[in-house]
């Protein structure tokens, strides 16, 4: 059970604290309401390069980690396609700073164009190191406008263009952030060895003057069912063929979300998962593979990856996974294997609320799903889906119709 | 309301003391040492068996690794399948792991099911089969693995640094090739099984929050038998310090980055200057804030990210600096790093900067005790080492009383060019 109490402020910042006495450190998270999903499709990578934005400087304070490295504290932030998440962590002493810091750049932002000049060479960079530049690296810049056609999620959060990102200019930016970083787009948690009536007073001290904004409205284009199954095959300079298959799947908040996770789980979650016994250990046609889901708040996808063991042809590969998902259609898992998979996340839900950061993350999250108080119902959700369930969404998912398919082949076998 | 003066840093206090989480070390009844520390609010258990079978013991290339992973492929008593269905049912997960001097086995458990997955782990430890039919999937996997990796610039710098810096040979710096996986083989696997696990001297490192007596299970598993200590080998290469600066161009023409790493062979954790080497390399290129960061990233925007470590080996330590620089712009900030070295050498360090670096590096200190499970990795130091807290204390002190002269000493003491090894996978 993770204890908090919550309260929001006039301007609509909604704040969660969750008091640890057992850490020495404090860790404050701030989640903004906005992804890549926000993104106009003319102006995508937005929402990640303003997260670099924010560390450039506020009103008040001229660059962001200076003060917070001296006072011993440490931060970074994320962007996904739903959210952009902030956390720095500090000693408990000096939590002030940490208030300071995050309530100036929340308040205004310092735009100034050399600042957005580097930023947007540094994001050209971790364009090139993290998807250009590596093996497989492209592989979600192929299969997200794959999958997805109309929904936003058909972009990466880089972008879809590395032109948007050279392109952008500091109006472009203004306007972002005025219609999407303000206290009431934004959810504050807390965590670490901190008392709650004194929280509420900084709370209301830095984040009370700040002006409620006028949010630009969320308007995205829903995602029209698959109809054809989709596929797609490119040649790269890889040493080993890969198989990506993905399906549409329910939202984060749907029901049938939890059935739809332990699904991945039954495939591949584990060395005793099905797709590992079956694929790699007793029939070795894959060296690696795995199955996920995206987890996103709009419906989803559910993905399946494998790197195809040598001298095994691509239809072998995809047959053996197509298997696979029949089954899973065609009998419900027993019991036992049921009961473990569910083990096996409860074990994993209260390995992640070990660390002061990740409580304080998904505090945020679940608060931003509909209620922090899901993080400690999480599990029960988990143990409520049955094994008919299992089969009904199984069935629902892996129909052919319903299904992408990236073949990622060597350069060698386009040649023969 | 009085309105908030946004214009001044809020009043804030410099650590002066780090408070040491309590930990208890004790001898099961065979004399086994255990490291214990109990906190946190979850009933979880991390508990870690560390062998004397890294790749300092192994006689083999690849015989370190490969020996830790089958050892949970299958045992007198347990098919592979078994144990992984076991493992996962109770929700456990174990982690394998093979590193330069020490391998090991952890196992990360709710504490409700820690005594059963306890057993299992003895099981792998004791009564490893090492499966022919196990091994050649392995085998397989790995080499494909090893050829994903062969077209990744930081995995070939990496290498090829490493390589460079100890002498060929060297257990830090052995150059793996693809027979080397088709040389593998299991009598060679259960040999280094036999001479570095099997009824052979452990140490367990126990943390997390239980509510039974774990010092009595632990003894009742693994206190009864006689361990042997594994033999010192010595026979390995020394490393000399380079007189002459050494290239390496890995070249790949058609790289949009190019992957640098630039340092040296470097003294460890048992000498006396290595806390204050640390500091150094912290200013350097240790943290968002360092000055390589400031140059190359946020002045230039050459990288995505630049930083530089000194790591300690039990036999040696290396000094790294690396990045993954746009392609266009490689020999320049090369030519940067160089500059902020020599910056260092020759002008002390500010007090502003100092006391900045110090108090961001105390702030890491209390982030390495947050929770049960960051603080098991702390204390594998003082297991590695045979350390007590005086150690950290040592360290801490270190830090906090490092005068801008001594950076400047150890900058010309240790950072000197000629001894320096630069490898860059790319084109620059």
């Amino acid at each position: 059970m993770i204890q908090f109490s919550k309260f929001t402020l006039d301007n609509g910042l909604r704040v969660i604290v969750h008091p640890d006495p057992s850490t020495p450190i404090v860790t404050i998270n701030v989640l903004y309401n906005v992804g890549a999903r926000d993104e106009d499709t003319e102006r995508t990578g937005f929402a990640h390069l303003f997260e670099h934005l924010m560390f450039g400087g506020s009103a008040n304070i001229p660059a962001y980690d200076t003060p917070l490295q001296q006072v011993g504290g440490e931060n970074n932030a994320f962007t996904n396609n739903d959210i952009t998440n902030y956390y720095l962590s500090l000693p408990k002493d000096n939590i002030e700073t940490g208030f300071w810091l995050e309530s100036d750049r929340m308040k205004a932002l310092d735009f100034s164009q050399t600042s957005l000049d580097i930023q947007k060479s540094v994001v050209i960079e971790e364009f090139k190191q993290r998807y250009l530049n590596q093996p497989y690296g492209d592989v979600w810049l192929l299969l997200r406008p794959l999958a997805y056609k109309k929904h936003p999620y058909q972009w990466a959060t880089i972008g879809k263009d590395i032109d948007h990102i050279k392109n952008a200019t500091l109006e472009d930016v203004k306007s972002f952030f005025y219609s999407h970083y303000a206290p009431n787009n934004a959810i504050l948690s807390l965590t670490g060895d901190i008392d709650p009536g004194q929280i509420k007073k900084y709370v209301k001290k830095w984040f009370g003057d700040i002006e409620k904004r006028e949010i630009k409205q969320r308007i995205i284009p829903e995602e029209p069912p698959q109809t054809l199954p989709q596929s797609k095959t490119v040649y790269r300079d890889v040493s080993s063929n890969a198989i990506y298959k993905v399906f549409h799947m329910c939202g984060r908040l749907d029901k049938d979300y939890y059935a739809t996770d332990l699904i991945s789980d039954i495939l591949s979650n584990g060395l005793s998962s099905r797709l590992y016994q079956n694929l790699i250990k007793e029939n070795p046609l894959f060296s690696e593979i795995n199955a996920y889901i995206s987890g996103s708040i709009d419906p989803g996808l559910f993905i399946i990856t494998g790197k195809v063991s040598e001298g095994v042809s691509m239809e072998q590969a995809d047959k053996a996974i197509l298997r696979e998902l029949k089954k899973m259609q065609n009998e419900p898992p027993m019991e036992k294997e049921l009961e473990k998979v569910k083990n096996k996340v409860e074990s994993s839900l209260i390995f992640s609320d070990i660390s002061g950061l990740n409580k304080a993350m998904n505090l945020a999250y679940y608060e931003l799903l509909g209620n922090a108080d899901m993080l400690n119902s999480t599990i029960e959700q988990y143990r409520k889906v049955t094994k008919e369930d299992i089969q009904e969404v199984s069935s629902k998912i892996f129909k052919e119709e319903n299904m992408s398919t990236l073949y990622y082949l060597t350069q060698q076998s386009e040649q023969n | 309301m009085t309105l908030t003066d946004r214009s001044k840093t809020p009043a804030f206090k410099t650590i002066e003391e780090i408070k040491f989480p309590d930990t208890e070390k004790f001898n099961l009844k065979n004399g086994t040492p255990v490291w214990m520390h109990k906190s946190g609010t979850q009933k979880i258990v991390r508990l870690e068996f560390i062998f004397k079978a890294g790749r300092w013991y192994e006689t083999k290339k690849l015989m370190a690794s490969f020996t830790n992973t089958m050892l949970n492929e299958g045992t007198k008593n347990h098919t592979s399948k078994e144990l992984a269905l076991m493992f996962d049912y109770y929700g456990s997960f174990v982690s394998f792991y093979a590193e330069a001097d020490r391998a090991g086995v952890v196992l990360f458990s709710l504490a409700k099911y820690l005594e059963a997955s306890l057993i299992l782990v003895k099981d792998i430890l004791e009564n490893s089969t090492f499966p022919e039919k196990e091994l050649e999937i392995l085998i397989n996997n790995r080499k494909q693995e090893f050829l994903i990796s062969q077209s990744k610039f930081s995995y070939l710098s990496g290498k090829r640094f490493m390589q460079a810096i100890f002498n060929n040979g060297h257990p830090y710096g052995k150059k793996t090739d693809i027979s080397d996986f088709d040389k593998t083989n299991r009598d060679g696997l259960t040999g280094h099984y036999r001479n570095c696990y099997l009824n052979k001297e452990l140490n367990i490192l126990a943390s997390g929050f239980w509510d039974f007596d774990l010092a009595a299970l632990l003894n009742q598993h693994f206190g009864e038998k006689t361990y042997e200590s594994v033999p010192e080998v010595s026979s390995h290469p020394e490393t000399k310090e380079k007189t002459e600066k050494e290239i390496i161009i890995v070249k790949k023409p058609d790289a949009l980055q190019s992957s640098v790493r630039i340092g040296k062979a470097a003294i460890n954790r048992k000498h006396p200057d290595y806390a204050g080497l640390k500091v150094l390399s912290t200013l350097l290129g240790g943290y968002f804030g360092s000055r390589l960061m400031k140059n190359i990233r946020e002045d230039k925007g050459y990288t995505y990210g630049i930083s530089s470590y000194l790591v300690s080996n039990e036999h040696a330590g290396y000094f790294v600096i690396g990045s993954e620089v746009g392609s266009d712009v490689c020999q320049k900030a090369v030519d940067e790093i160089y500059h902020e070295i020599n910056l260092l050498k020759e002008n002390p360090v500010g007090k502003k900067e100092l006391s900045l670096v110090k108090n961001y590096l105390l702030g890491s200190w209390l982030r390495m005790f947050d929770g049960p499970l960051a603080t098991a990795e702390t204390l594998r130091v003082l297991v590695d080492y045979g350390y007590d807290k005086t150690y950290w204390e040592k360290s801490i002190d270190v830090i906090q009383n490092i005068t801008p002269v001594q950076l400047s000493e150890l900058a010309n003491r240790y950072l000197n060019e000629n001894s320096f090894t630069e490898v860059v996978a790319g084109k620059c």
